[in-house]
């Protein structure tokens, strides 16, 4: 007994995650929870890895808080297919404090990542660019048909025997590529452990006493756990980003960071950005003779790059991709003539519901408030990690401003690069108030993106999957919610204020921060929770339409990257049996007003549109006209000419009145002139309906 | 935050719930929720935990999980919450959720809140919520929505003939799926199900076409349905039992014209 005594002495925060694995796992059976072989398995696996990790301690408090709202949800979870994603989320939520916690020993961040890596290995589903990259690398090792080379090529490739992605990466994912996925995920999660390793010797010398949290915050928090252990390579950029960084805040070593820049334009041409940025902190940096003499050494190295690569290579890193004219005029066309897109595309990063930080990361406020304090503080860890942060931001907002998300990969992916300066700024604003709460609502988005990973996929339609599990797809919170595909003005400028408002309360350390934040989510909440008025044609679920098809048929963003006017999805009716049945609002006044967003190409007989409600019934027979290039089209290749296809059509409003009287409470909403028409783009495609 | 500034954010989320949804069992619950949450005397996380379940509760105003939210949320801060006015108020606030009447098997859950809610010590309030939960699996099961949580198949019309694609997965809290043939004339229909989930071979669920019924049973099913009549249904139609996980995935459904 004595002997039993003295060895739970002191782990009792030990004890208490050993038992609460336990028990999660008896709740998930006892309460029937979905998926108990794997979800039902990993949940109370990773609690106990956490109590074998977790060593001499205390119970973390707000553990048992996590864990009772776990164990309160699933006792609720048939009650609404939502709760079962947030009880599972907590469920995992719970061993954050202890994670948290365990960051502060020895090996505290790898310890901290235990836990995690079964679910990362085995829930993640192997998709967007991670099979590519796998074939890549049997490529590279065996010459025959393996398992990935179906996936050997993909639309973006500059031709068929050469990918759009480079060989570097992954040729060092060589060593786990014996053991399949499981290998080249293990593979990539060491890259992530060495770019946290590197990230918190860097916060440590810089003076941050909660360097080892900090680190375990990066890969707990999006856009950190967004793509921790998948075949991507930011989080191996990261490191060799933070190498060089590491390098010439501790040795001045000019070499290295050179070297970091080279090979980060190895891995990926997008990571040019960081590039530059470390090698421009390092002219600037630099004093005396070693001033004139790094830019002539830059200079020279990149001329002798390009043409090794022109004459050694044939090209393959940089001239097959980017080597034309048509590559030139996209850069040029940017900041001459695209630049209401650019800017939409810089404030997507933070407001867009599929891709900004702010809905998956709201910690990130808190990191942008502290950069002035990061700057005062320590000048030079800010410029080290700033500039290069600054000018891959750019450089991909510029490059690529209408697909820079890189959607449908996982969110936020693009903007890794940002996560250390960021961090770090979050590192000086930790204690100031409302930070916490931006801080653990992320985490809890994160538990989200763990347990169901499946939800960080979004497709660039306008639509977060996330908001559509949580939610339903017919909840008005996707009218109040910004996005650039379904670009709304007021709504989306109106968050930028809110977000800059929430930046600079936090910056100006008010008192008024966590009302704001709190007022900001229970609005949303309750304008939410509103009737849904407005509906975007393409998400109005199945219960209210007959037939319908959702055009085009295809999730891949791929095939709207080259839209020039919308990149919106639209629910085409082309024939008589296809209906759209609505609900009607209730609305006050004596008379319904709808308003349909439309378009449909000129065709004999004209198409149009019938609306019935009740014994009241109206049509309306439109044709949309063709719209004339944008400017940027035209500087591109002059005598380009748009096809016809309803995306480059001119939208049709029409409007339709009825009187308010017993009439039912459906609106029906059928195509005209469509009996015995065939062809891709006969009919009608809806874009919005209005109810007033 | 100050006390008197929560009092003012919940007379305002209070008033504006009220303004925006009319009065019901459910805006009270909203109101009494707003004001014992504002009262709360408590550890952060549990307010935070409180303020992010109630918030969510108003996004499905009334309906879907909103009721279910308010409920675990009050749940949760009457065991930790340490002012008897707020633990009151939460408790209120799930009578009010009772009332309005849209979950079943509430009364345990409810019943335990009016005991705990007085009670001053933690440790005897968190006992005794525990046992209201426990207590409600044993006398009333999981508490269920009484609205019908039914998915509706999306039906694609293809050359010659319709699809109903998938894959779906129906579970306890989404245990219907509807299939729809508006205006086609169906001569035969063909369902592609699994299901499992169970420790029996006993059939999981039906799928119905009028009055004709058909088992599906654990493990894979092909169900052949002549001249169906619409809409079909696909149904769990085992109750929660412990340990029983019952899940039918809809492959997808094919018929031709």
């Amino acid at each position: 007994m004595k002997r039993l005594r003295r060895i739970t002495e002191g782990r009792s925060g030990m004890i208490f995650h050993a038992l609460s694995s336990v028990l999660i796992f008896f709740l998930w059976r006892l309460a029937g929870m979905p998926s108990p072989g794997m979800l039902g398995r990993l949940v109370p696996l990773a609690w106990l890895i956490t109590a074998v990790v977790y060593g001499k301690g205390g119970i973390p408090g707000v553990s048992i808080y996590i864990l009772a709202a776990f164990a309160i949800l699933s006792i609720f979870w048939t009650v609404d297919p939502a709760l079962e994603v947030i009880s599972a989320a907590c469920g995992l939520m719970g061993i954050i404090p202890g994670l948290l916690a365990v960051s502060s020993r020895r090996f505290g961040i790898i310890l901290a990542l235990l836990p995690l890596i079964p679910m990362i290995l085995l829930l993640v589903p192997f998709t967007g660019d991670e099979p590519h990259y796998a074939s890549l690398t049997e490529s590279l090792i065996s010459s025959g048909t393996g398992r990935f080379s179906e996936f050997s090529s993909q639309i973006c490739d500059p031709s068929e025997n050469i990918s759009h992605h480079q060989s570097l990466y992954p040729a060092l994912m060589i060593p786990g590529f014996p053991f399949s996925v499981t290998g080249i995920r293990g593979m990539n999660l060491l890259f992530a452990i060495a770019a946290l390793f590197l990230m918190s010797m860097i916060f440590r010398n810089s003076g941050f006493e909660n360097w080892r949290k900090l680190a375990v915050l990066g890969f707990l928090l999006v856009p950190g756990c967004s793509i921790l252990g998948l075949v991507y390579p930011g989080w191996l950029a990261l490191a060799v980003f933070l190498s060089g960084v590491y390098a010439a805040m501790r040795s001045k070593s000019n070499l290295w960071v050179i070297t970091a820049a080279i090979v980060l334009v190895f891995l990926k041409f997008r990571f040019i950005g960081i590039s530059l940025g470390l090698l421009a902190v390092l002219v600037t940096e630099s004093k005396g003779r070693r001033k004139l003499i790094l830019p002539v050494t830059i200079l020279f190295l990149t001329v002798a790059g390009l043409l090794f690569d022109l004459l050694i290579l044939n090209g393959r890193v940089f001239w097959v991709r980017h080597g034309n004219i048509a590559f030139i005029k996209t850069i040029l066309i940017q900041p001459l003539i695209r630049m209401p897109e650019v800017l939409i595309a810089a404030g997507s990063s933070l407001v867009d519901i599929e891709s900004g930080l702010l809905w998956k990361a709201p910690w990130v406020l808190a990191g942008l408030a502290g950069l002035p304090l990061l700057k005062s503080e320590n000048r030079k860890l800010f410029i080290w990690l700033g500039l290069p942060a600054l000018s891959y931001f750019i450089i991909l907002l510029f490059w690529t401003p209408t697909d820079w998300s890189g959607m449908p990969t996982p969110v936020g992916r693009m903007l890794l690069p940002l996560l250390p300066v960021l961090l770090a700024s979050l590192g000086i604003m930790m204690k100031r108030k409302g930070v916490r709460i931006l801080v653990w609502a992320s985490l809890g988005i994160s538990a989200i993106f763990f347990t169901h990973p499946i939800l960080r996929f979004n497709f660039a339609d306008g639509t977060d999957s996330l908001v559509t599990r949580i939610f339903g797809p017919s909840s008005s919170i996707t009218e109040w919610v910004p996005s650039a595909v379904r670009l709304d003005i007021p709504v989306f400028a109106g968050w930028i204020v809110l977000a800059a408002l929430i930046v600079w309360l936090l910056a100006h350390k008010s008192r008024y921060t966590e009302y704001t934040i709190t007022s900001a989510f229970l609005v949303l909440c309750l304008f939410g929770g509103m009737e849904k008025k407005s509906w975007e044609a393409e998400d109005i679920p199945s219960q209210y339409r007959n037939y319908c098809t959702v055009y085009p048929d295809e999730m891949d963003l791929e095939l709207r990257k080259f839209w020039f006017f919308t990149r919106e999805r639209m629910l085409r009716l082309s024939r008589s049996e296809d209906a759209v049945i609505l609900p009607v609002p209730e609305i006050a006044g004596d008379s319904l007003k709808l308003t349909i967003f439309h378009r449909s190409l000129r065709s004999e007989p004209l198409s149009g549109i019938e609306v019935s409600y009740g014994e009241w019934c109206d049509s309306v027979y439109t044709s949309s006209e063709l719209m004339e290039n944008p400017r940027w089209v035209t500087f591109m290749k002059e005598d380009i000419q748009l096809p016809y296809n309803p995306e480059n059509m001119r939208e049709v409003r029409s409007e339709f009145v009825f009187p308010m009287s017993d009439c039912g409470d459906r609106v029906r909403i059928s195509p005209l002139g469509v009996e015995g028409r065939s062809g891709r783009f006969s009919g009608i495609f809806l874009d919005r309906i209005l109810f007033r | 935050m100050q006390t008197t500034g929560k009092l003012v954010l919940a007379s305002a989320v209070s008033a504006a719930a009220i303004i925006s949804h009319g009065f019901s069992f459910f805006s009270m619950a909203v109101c009494l929720y707003a004001a014992g949450t504002a009262l709360l005397r408590g550890p952060r996380a549990v307010t935070l935990l409180a303020v992010t379940l109630g918030g969510f509760s108003l996004l499905s105003f009334g309906s879907g999980p909103g009721p279910a939210l308010l409920t675990a949320g009050a749940v949760l801060a009457v065991a930790f919450s340490a002012s008897t006015i707020s633990r009151l108020l939460f408790c209120l606030s799930a009578a009010a959720v009772l009332f309005y009447g849209t979950i079943e098997g509430m009364i345990p859950i409810a019943a335990a809140l009016f005991l705990a809610s007085p009670l001053s010590r933690e440790r005897w309030r968190s006992l005794m919520l525990a046992g209201g939960l426990m207590a409600t699996l044993l006398i009333s099961g999981l508490p269920s929505n009484e609205e019908h949580r039914i998915f509706v198949s999306e039906e694609v019309l293809i050359d010659n003939g319709l699809i109903w694609p998938g894959p779906v997965e129906l579970n306890l809290s989404m245990p219907q799926i509807v299939l729809y043939a508006p205006g086609m004339d169906i001569a035969e229909m063909t369902l592609h199900v699994s299901a499992g989930g169970v420790r029996d071979h006993d059939p999981l669920g039906y799928a119905a076409s009028g009055d004709s019924t058909f088992p599906v049973y654990p493990g894979e099913n092909i169900l052949l349905i002549e001249e169906p009549e619409f809409p079909v249904s696909i149904r769990i139609s085992r109750p929660w039992k412990p340990f029983n996980h019952p899940v039918i995935h809809f492959d997808y459904g094919e018929a031709s014209l």
